[in-house]
């Protein structure tokens, strides 16, 4: 956990994880599958709030986005973005995620180590790093205008 | 506009090819350039906006994720395009992003705004960059126009050059037509400046058939027709001075006769005056005699209503006045004009004479049967007065008996009355005898019953019955006197009615007689004034005659001055042949009628007014010939003046051709100028 930065941090983290879904190209079953767009939050930590302000009445590729509280990260089936919170929930996504879901966290490592995409703070803002191997793995394609602006590419 | 036409034919073609084609070339030009302008604008524009949307789809994420260094270094991509001066993002809310200027100094608008817009040498566009139809923010472009200027700049020059060259090509192009059209006009100047100098001899060559031939084929034909016109003036002009020549004399003749006609009509004047004043003489003759024939007629007019009441009596004299009448209006017919035939009215004067004589005869003869009923009327008044007294005797007598008869009845009427009276007495006394009968009945009936005593009674009452029976027989004989009398008188009376209404019809009778003479006396007496006044007539009817007799010797004279005057007037008037001829004609009329009257007239009366009439009539004529002669003058008067008026139109007419022939011989100069 990188610590809890100022009020503004969880909004941008909410638009930023709105955001990636515009440049990510899911597999056609794990879009398929559903008929909402599930933005799922696992881990101690309440950004739930944030999520639903900057999704409510949007929606993706057609579908309405809805944003689920999980447990566990493995009981994250029909999750097409699962953000990982804390440490704990960070490694279990990385390791036991279902395929067909981009893994987010906010933890030290977490993309190098495995995660697909991590939220990093450079000069008190929100940037992030993307490991496109794990992305391409897992069948998700990341846009290029996205690893642009990525701070880190592991590939 | 006036400038242009009057400028040769060469500079007029040149003038127009030349500003055909500039106006033409310009519009091009103008068009050319417009559209030029126009297309570069759009190219720019399209060519912002096409680098406005990639640069937009590249700088989505760099907005998404909120990376402005991203995003300039995207911005800074474009300083590959030369013509890009600046450009910028901006977030939703407007606020810049990330920009890039080429130049130091230059700068990006802090606030984005709408679309596109050509600004200072620039053209500025701002793009609206979507995501999944949600803006995410703005790019805003400034690309310099300064190339495209460039390019229209060297558009138009090339354009300049292309004029400048079309220019000299349609100078050139003139210069040829006006070889083309100048020959055959330079031909055609010459021809008629040879024509205006009177050459109309030749013609021009007919090269081509376009207007410029068509032309010079109309020349020639104008030149033929103006040849042919020439020698035609030339062949009038010849005619035109016979002409005048022929006027002239013509003219001089006129005059002449004008002369002569003016001395003619001085002549016509005099002798006009010479029938004017000898009409005078005959007028006033004629007018005395129409006093003396007014007069004679005044006579006759007052015989003519002895003769008239004459006539009333005398059956005979109705047809003659009748015939006379009708001889009148022979006469009067006849004696319309009385000329120099007066002669045979010298007859018909005498034969009035002999009828005066007749009617004298007749008159006296009138005169002695009128003194024999004169007297005979007498007589017969005479016996109808004596009539008449004893008519009115007998009347008298008629009266008296009637009185008597009257009287007669009175006494009768009167008669009858006493016997009625009479038998009313009888009545009475039979009544006293019956009664008396009867008493001596009943006495003696008395006389027997007293036997002896009564013996004496019965005698008496014996007497008194018989003298009952005798008075009682006594009475009915009176009574039948009275009866028979009664009827007598009723007879006498009837009777005496008779006589009466006899002597009243004798009466009626008498007066009848009586009005009846005195109807004839009053008529005898009429008659007899009648018979006095037709004395008196015919009394005055000879005294008349002599009157007539004296002023028909006057007549005759007078007629025989007439004589004298017409046949005077005749020499006079020989030159008003018609007035001549009319009056012989009546003369002869006259003549005719005379010789009628001769047969006809036994009376003075028609002949007398005939001549009164017929001098009327003369007085008519001579004044209608002095009116005439009148007119005649004033007609002289007029053929004066026209004659005047016909010399100073000759003599203006002589000018005129004198003109005429001098302008003939010029115009004949004129013509022989032309050579044909």
């Amino acid at each position: 956990m990188l610590g809890a930065s100022g009020p503004g941090e969880y909004q941008v983290k909410a638009a930023f994880l709105f955001n990636f879904a515009k440049f990510v190209e899911w597999p056609g079953g794990a879009m398929a599958s559903g008929r909402e767009f599930s933005i799922c939050v696992v881990g101690d930590g309440d950004v739930s709030e944030e999520l639903e302000a900057v999704v409510t009445g949007r929606d993706i590729d057609g579908k309405p986005v809805a944003v689920r509280t999980l447990s566990d990260p493995t009981a994250g089936a029909g999750c097409q973005i699962l953000f990982a919170i804390d440490d704990a929930a960070a490694a279990e996504a990385r390791d036991s995620s279902p395929p067909g879901t981009l893994t987010v966290g906010q933890s030290q490592g977490f993309a190098r180590q495995g995660g697909m995409i991590n939220f990093i703070l450079v000069d008190k803002k929100v940037r992030f790093e993307v490991n496109k191997r794990s992305a391409e793995t897992a069948g998700l394609s990341i846009s290029s205008h996205l690893l642009k602006l990525a701070h880190d590419v592991y590939e | 506009m006036s400038a242009f036409r009057d400028r040769s034919l060469r500079r007029k073609l040149t003038t127009t090819v030349m500003l055909t084609t500039g106006c033409a070339l310009l519009l091009a030009f103008a068009v050319l350039t417009v559209n030029e302008v126009v297309t570069a604008r759009r190219s720019l524009v399209e060519g912002a906006q096409t680098l406005a949307g990639v640069v937009g789809i590249n700088s989505t994420a760099a907005l998404m994720f909120d990376d402005p260094a991203a995003a300039e270094e995207t911005l800074s991509a474009l300083a590959a395009d030369r013509n890009l001066e600046g450009a910028a993002l901006y977030r939703t809310d407007g606020s810049l992003f990330a920009s890039f200027v080429r130049k130091e100094g230059s700068a990006v608008p802090d606030r984005p705004g709408r679309g596109q817009a050509f600004g200072d040498g620039s053209l500025e566009v701002f793009h609206e960059i979507v995501v999944q139809e949600e803006p995410i923010g703005t790019l805003y472009l400034r690309s310099s126009t300064r190339a495209m200027m460039a390019n229209i700049r060297i558009f138009v020059a090339v354009l300049c050059v292309v004029m400048a060259v079309a220019m000299t090509l349609a100078s050139l192009v003139a210069t040829s037509l006006r070889r083309a059209v100048q020959g055959p006009i330079d031909a055609l100047v010459e021809r008629s400046e040879a024509m205006a100098r009177g050459d109309l001899g030749t013609e021009v060559p007919v090269v081509s058939r376009d207007e410029i031939g068509v032309l010079a084929s109309s020349f020639n034909k104008m030149g033929q027709s103006l040849r042919a016109v020439v020698v035609q003036v030339r062949h009038n002009i010849r005619d035109l001075a016979g002409v005048g020549e022929t006027l002239e004399t013509t003219s001089a003749n006129v005059v002449a006769e004008t002369h002569r006609q003016g001395r003619t009509i001085e002549s016509a004047a005099e002798s006009i005056g010479r029938v004017t004043s000898s009409i005078h003489e005959v007028n006033s003759g004629v007018n005395e005699l129409a006093e003396t024939g007014r007069g004679t007629s005044r006579s006759i007019a007052k015989m003519g209503g002895s003769i008239a009441r004459v006539a009333g009596r005398m059956d005979e004299l109705a047809p003659a006045i009748e015939t006379t009448s009708t001889a009148i209006g022979q006469l009067t017919a006849s004696v319309e004009e009385i000329a120099d035939n007066v002669g045979t009215l010298n007859d018909a004067t005498a034969t009035t004479e002999r009828s005066l004589t007749e009617l004298t005869a007749s008159v006296r003869s009138v005169r002695d049967n009128a003194q024999r009923s004169h007297e005979l009327s007498q007589d017969a008044h005479h016996e109808a007065e004596r009539g008449m007294r004893s008519v009115n005797d007998t009347i008298a007598s008629m009266h008296e008996i009637e009185t008597s008869f009257k009287r007669l009845e009175e006494i009768v009427t009167r008669l009858a009355e006493r016997s009625n009276e009479i038998g009313e007495i009888v009545k009475v006394i039979d009544e006293v005898a019956d009664e008396t009968q009867l008493l001596s009945l009943n006495a003696a009936i008395i006389a027997s019953q007293a036997g002896e005593q009564g013996s004496a009674f019965a005698v008496v009452a014996d007497e008194v019955k018989r003298l009952a029976e005798r008075t009682a027989l006594s009475t009915r004989e009176i009574a039948d006197l009275v009866q028979g009398m009664r009827s007598e008188s009723g007879n006498a009376v009837r009777a005496m009615a008779d006589g009466a209404e006899t002597v009243e019809r004798g009466v009626g009778r008498s007066q009848e007689a009586g009005d009846r003479l005195r109807g004839i006396m009053e008529s005898s007496s009429l008659s007899k004034s009648m018979v006095d006044e037709i004395a008196g007539a015919t009394e005055s009817q000879a005294a008349a005659l002599v009157r007539v007799e004296e002023a028909m010797s006057q007549v005759r004279a007078f007629v025989e001055q007439i004589h004298r005057s017409t046949q005077e007037q005749s020499r006079a008037s020989g030159e008003i042949a018609n007035m001549v001829e009319q009056v012989q004609a009546l003369g002869n009329e006259v003549k005719t009628a005379t010789v009628a009257q001769t047969r006809e007239s036994g009376q003075i009366t028609e002949a007398m007014e005939g001549v009164t009439r017929m001098i009327d009539r003369i007085s008519q004529a001579t004044e209608e010939q002095r009116r005439e002669s009148q007119q005649i003058d004033r007609a002289l008067g007029v053929f004066r003046e026209l004659a005047d008026e016909s010399v100073r139109r000759v003599a203006e007419l002589k000018r005129v051709t004198a003109t005429l022939v001098e302008r003939s011989e010029q115009l004949d100069a004129e013509i022989g100028r032309f050579t044909v």
